[in-house]
C-alpha cells in the first residue's frame, strides 16, 4: 500500500533535493567567483598601497631632511623598508600582458629608494643643496610612481572590464534563473499539494457519502474510492461492515416474516378450535338425549329405531373423543360405515355406497373426521338434490409411498372455479370443510400435495386424498403439528 | 483520472527542473572559463630572460606619420624580441618630453627613442640618461649638441634645398615665397630653412617672406600666419608649409579671401590629407618622408647598440625622402 505519509515524505524529499543542488551549484559558482574577486581586489589594494606608502615615505624624508636625528633616521629606514618590501610583492602581480609595466614601475620605486638613499648621504656629509636637489628629485619619482601606478590600475581595470561584464552578466543570469526556479517550484509546489490533498479530501467524501447512504439506510451503494493508500483500507472495511449490516438485516426480515406465517396459522388453529368447542355443545346435549331415545325406543319395541340412534350416538362419541387425536384409516372408515347407515335411514333407497379397499395397511394414521367430511358434502351437494338418489363410492388404493384414498359420487359435479375456492382459506365462507381437511392433512403430514379434486358435469366428482406411509410405523399418540 | 493528471504534472515538473539544470549548466561553462582567465590573469607569470625594455616618446599631435613609426617599431620590437613601451606627449613641447623621459629614466629603462624637440631642458635631460647608462636615440626631429647616440630621420637641411630646387625652378628663379610654420623654435624647421636659404641666396631674384612665427611667448597659428603674409603682400607666388598638418588649414585661409588668386602650396610632409590636396591640384608639390623606415631602423640601430654589435653609431644616419609633385606621377627619389 502507498501510504501517504510515504507519498508526502517522497514530495518533500524531491523538493529539497531539488533546491539543494540548485544551491549547491549556485553557490559553488559564487564561492569561485568571490574568491577571484578577492584576488584582483588584492592586487588592486597592493597597488594603491605602493603608492601611498610611495607618498608615506616622503613625508619622513622631509622630517629627516629638515631635522636629522638617528629616531628620525631609524623611522626612515622602516619605511624604506615597507616599500622594499612592498616593491618585492608587486613582482606577484606580473603577467604576460604587464610583465614589462611593473618592471618599469619597479624600476620607478627602485629609483625612488636610491635617490632617497643618495639624500641620506647628502644629508649625513652635511651638503644641503645636494639633499634638496636629491629630495626635489625624490618628489618627482614619487609622483611618477602615483602616475604608474593610475595607469597600472587603469589597464588592470581594462583588462578585467570584459570579465567583470561577463561575470555580472552571469550574477545576473544565475539571479534570474535562481528567481524563477524559485517561481516553478513554488508553483509546482502549490499545484501538488492541490493535487495531493484533493485526492485524499475526495477519499474521504465519498466515505462521508457513503456513511450518509447508510445512515438512510441503503445498504446496496459501495463505497468507490480511487486510491491506493490508507483511504482504500478505510473504504474497504466501510464495504465490510455495510456488507454485514445489510445481510444481518435481511436476516431480521426473513425471521420476522416467518414469525408472522406462524402467527396466521396459529390464528386458523384458534379459529377452528372454537368452532369445534360450539359444535362441541349440540353433540353433547344430542348425545345424551340420543341415548335415552334409543332406551325408550327399545323399550317400547322399536328395536330398528333403537338400533339407528345407537348408531348416530356412536358417531357423535367418535367425534366428540378423538378430534383431535390421530386415527387409523380402518376406525375413520368405520365411521364412514355407521354414518351412512345413518344416512340410509334417513333416505331409504337414495343412497347406495361402495367400499373397495385394495391394502392391508388400514392403519396408517391420518387426522380424525378427514374423509367423514367430505362423504358428508358428496352426500349434502350430489346425491340429495339428485331426484334418483346416487351412490357414493369410496375406493382406497396403494401407491408407492401413499395410500391412495378416492371419494366419488355421480353427482352434477362442480365448476372448475369453484374448486379452487374451496381449497383457499376464505374468512366470509360459514363453513371450511375442504379447505380445513387440507390444511390438516398437510401439517400432519408435512407435504402440500395432500387432495386433488376433479370433478366432470353431471358424472361426478372425486375427491383423492393422499395418505403419506411416512407416517404408517408410527404408534397413536404422535402430536400432530397443530397441536405445537 | 487523478493518477494521470498528478504523472503529468510530475513529468512537467521534472522536466522543467531539468531545463533549469541545463540553464545552469549553459551558465556555468562560461563562468568557469572566466574563471580561468582570471586566474590566468592574475597568476604571475613572466619571461624567465627578461626582454630589453626600449621606451619610444612620440608626440601625441603628429599622428599620422607617428603611427607609421609606431606600427613598424613594434613590428621590429617583435622580430628583436624586445620590449617596446610607446609613451605619447600631448603637444610638442619639451616640457612634456623632459618629464617622459626623466620618467623613462626613473624605471631603468633599457634605451629611449624620442622624437626630439631642440630645447636646453630635452637636452640635459638625454645628457642625464646618458649618464645613467641609458641610450638615447632621436628621431625625426634631432636634438643637436646633445649626448644622445644617433639621430635618424630626414636630413632637413638637404630636403630644404631640394624643396628651394624645386620652386625655383617653377617659378623660374623669382618671386616670392611667404614661410608658415613653426621656424624659429624646432630644429627640423630652421635647418629646412637653411638648407632653403643655402639655395635662395643664390638668386636674389627671390624673395623669401618670414612672417611672425611662433615663440615661447606666443602661437602664431597656420591661418594667422597665412592671412598676414597676404595682407602685406597679395601678389605673393608661393607658399611653404612646414608643417604638413597645417597645409589643409593654408588652403582654406587663402580660399576664404576675396582675391582668388593662385598661390602655389609646397609642403613639406606628404600626409594622406595634402596627397588628397595634390589630387584637387591644391598643392603643388610635398616631401614625403620615409617613417616606416625611421621606426624600423631605430629599433634596429636600438639593439644593436644594447647588444654592443656596432659600436659606436654613426653621429646621424638619414633615411629616404621623396618628392611627390602634382600629379602623383614623377616621384622623384633623393637621398644623401
Amino acid at each position: 500500500m502507498n501510504k501517504i505519509q510515504h507519498r508526502i515524505v517522497a514530495l518533500s524529499l524531491g523538493i529539497i533535493v531539488v533546491m539543494a543542488s540548485f544551491w549547491a551549484v549556485i553557490s559553488y559558482l559564487n564561492h569561485h567567483s568571490m574568491k577571484y574577486y578577492q584576488v584582483t581586489l588584492e592586487r588592486y589594494l597592493l597597488l594603491n598601497e605602493i603608492s601611498t606608502q610611495s607618498q608615506a615615505v616622503l613625508m619622513v624624508l622631509n622630517d629627516y631632511k629638515l631635522k636629522p636625528s638617528t629616531t628620525r633616521l631609524e623611522k626612515l629606514n622602516t619605511e624604506q623598508e615597507v616599500l622594499m618590501i612592498l616593491n618585492q610583492q608587486s613582482l606577484q602581480l606580473k603577467n604576460e600582458h604587464n610583465q614589462y609595466l611593473i618592471d618599469n614601475y619597479r624600476g620607478i620605486i627602485d629609483s625612488q629608494l636610491n635617490t632617497m638613499e643618495m639624500m641620506e648621504r647628502a644629508v649625513q656629509s652635511n651638503q644641503h643643496q645636494l639633499a634638496q636637489t636629491f629630495y626635489d628629485e625624490s618628489v618627482d619619482i614619487s609622483q611618477y610612481v602615483n602616475e604608474t601606478t593610475l595607469s597600472l590600475l587603469k589597464m588592470e581595470i581594462s583588462d578585467h572590464e570584459q570579465i567583470y561584464e561577463r561575470m555580472i552578466h552571469l550574477g545576473e543570469s544565475i539571479t534570474k534563473l535562481g528567481v524563477t526556479t524559485l517561481g516553478t517550484v513554488f508553483v509546482f509546489l502549490l499545484i501538488l499539494s492541490y493535487l495531493f490533498s484533493k485526492g485524499i479530501t475526495k477519499s474521504i467524501e465519498s466515505l462521508i457519502k457513503g456513511a450518509k447512504e447508510i445512515a438512510k439506510g441503503n445498504f446496496d451503494r459501495p463505497i468507490n474510492v480511487k486510491a491506493n493508500d490508507e483511504m482504500l483500507f478505510l473504504a474497504d472495511t466501510f464495504n465490510q461492515m455495510r456488507q454485514s449490516i445489510k445481510e444481518l438485516i435481511q436476516e431480521i426480515q426473513s425471521k420476522a416474516k416467518l414469525e408472522k406465517e406462524v402467527k396466521e396459522y396459529e390464528l386458523l388453529l384458534k379459529d377452528s378450535e372454537l368452532k369445534l368447542l360450539q359444535s362441541q355443545m349440540n353433540p353433547h346435549f344430542l348425545f345424551n338425549t340420543l341415548n335415552a331415545l334409543s332406551k325408550k325406543a327399545y323399550v317400547e319395541g322399536a328395536k330398528e329405531t333403537s338400533n339407528l340412534m345407537v348408531t348416530v350416538a356412536n358417531l357423535l362419541r367418535y367425534n366428540l373423543r378423538n378430534f383431535d387425536l390421530p386415527v387409523t384409516l380402518q376406525e375413520e372408515l368405520d365411521i364412514i360405515q355407521e354414518y351412512i347407515e345413518i344416512l340410509q335411514a334417513r333416505f331409504p333407497n337414495r343412497v347406495k355406497f361402495e367400499l373397495s379397499i385394495q391394502t392391508d395397511q388400514l392403519d396408517i394414521l391420518l387426522p380424525s373426521l378427514s374423509i367423514q367430511p367430505i362423504v358428508e358434502n358428496a352426500f349434502v351437494h350430489s346425491i340429495d338434490p339428485s331426484e334418483f338418489g346416487g351412490t357414493i363410492s369410496i375406493n382406497i388404493s396403494e401407491q408407492p409411498s401413499y395410500i391412495m384414498v378416492e371419494i366419488m359420487d355421480d353427482g352434477k359435479g362442480i365448476e372448475s372455479e369453484k374448486i379452487q375456492s374451496l381449497m383457499q382459506f376464505d374468512q366470509s365462507r360459514k363453513s371450511h370443510g375442504i379447505y380445513s381437511v387440507v390444511k390438516r392433512l398437510s401439517i400432519f403430514f408435512g407435504e402440500d400435495d395432500v387432495v386433488a379434486i376433479t370433478s366432470k358435469p353431471n358424472i361426478g366428482t372425486c375427491v383423492a386424498l393422499k395418505l403419506y406411509k411416512a407416517r404408517l410405523p408410527s404408534v397413536r399418540g404422535v402430536q400432530p403439528l397443530t397441536e405445537g | 483520472m487523478n493518477k494521470w493528471l498528478m504523472i503529468l504534472v510530475l513529468t512537467v515538473f521534472s522536466a522543467s527542473m531539468l531545463f533549469s539544470f541545463y540553464r545552469i549548466y549553459l551558465i556555468y561553462k562560461p563562468t568557469m572559463t572566466t574563471l580561468q582567465e582570471i586566474e590566468a590573469y592574475t597568476n604571475p607569470v613572466f619571461d624567465d630572460v627578461p626582454k630589453k625594455r626600449i621606451t619610444l616618446i612620440i608626440p601625441g599631435i603628429r599622428q599620422e606619420q607617428m603611427a607609421l613609426v609606431e606600427k613598424e617599431a613594434l613590428a621590429s620590437a617583435e622580430a628583436l624580441h624586445v620590449h617596446l613601451d610607446i609613451k605619447r606627449t600631448l603637444n610638442e613641447t619639451a616640457q612634456e618630453l623632459v618629464k617622459e623621459v626623466e620618467v623613462a629614466i626613473s624605471s631603468k629603462t633599457d634605451g629611449i627613442i624620442l622624437y626630439g624637440v631642440d630645447d636646453l631642458n630635452v637636452r640635459q635631460v638625454i645628457n642625464k640618461a646618458t649618464k645613467k647608462g641609458i641610450a638615447v636615440i632621436t628621431i625625426g626631429n634631432d636634438v643637436p649638441n646633445s649626448l644622445r647616440k644617433t639621430y635618424i630621420g630626414s636630413n632637413h637641411q638637404f630636403s630644404g634645398k631640394i624643396m628651394a630646387n624645386t620652386i625655383m625652378e617653377k617659378l623660374d628663379h623669382k618671386g616670392s615665397v611667404g614661410i608658415i610654420g613653426d621656424y624659429q623654435t624646432s630644429f627640423m624647421n630652421t635647418h629646412r630653412l637653411l638648407g632653403m636659404n643655402q639655395s635662395f641666396q643664390e638668386y636674389p631674384s627671390i624673395e623669401v617672406i618670414y612672417p611672425l612665427a611662433s615663440n615661447q611667448d606666443r602661437i602664431w597659428t597656420a591661418p594667422e600666419q597665412t592671412n598676414e603674409v597676404l595682407n602685406q603682400y597679395p601678389a605673393i607666388d608661393a607658399f611653404i608649409v612646414l608643417n604638413g598638418n597645417e597645409v589643409s588649414k593654408v588652403v582654406s585661409t587663402i580660399k576664404s579671401r576675396v582675391n582668388k588668386q593662385k598661390h602655389l602650396i609646397y609642403s613639406f610632409d606628404a600626409t594622406e590629407e595634402v596627397r588628397e590636396l595634390m589630387e584637387e591640384s591644391e598643392v603643388e608639390i610635398a616631401i614625403a618622408h620615409d617613417y616606416q623606415q625611421i621606426g624600423a631602423k631605430s629599433m634596429d640601430l636600438m639593439t644593436q647598440w644594447l647588444a654592443a654589435e656596432e659600436l659606436p653609431l654613426p653621429m646621424e644616419k638619414y633615411t629616404s625622402i621623396h618628392i611627390i609633385d602634382e600629379l602623383d606621377a614623377k616621384e622623384g627619389v633623393a637621398s644623401e
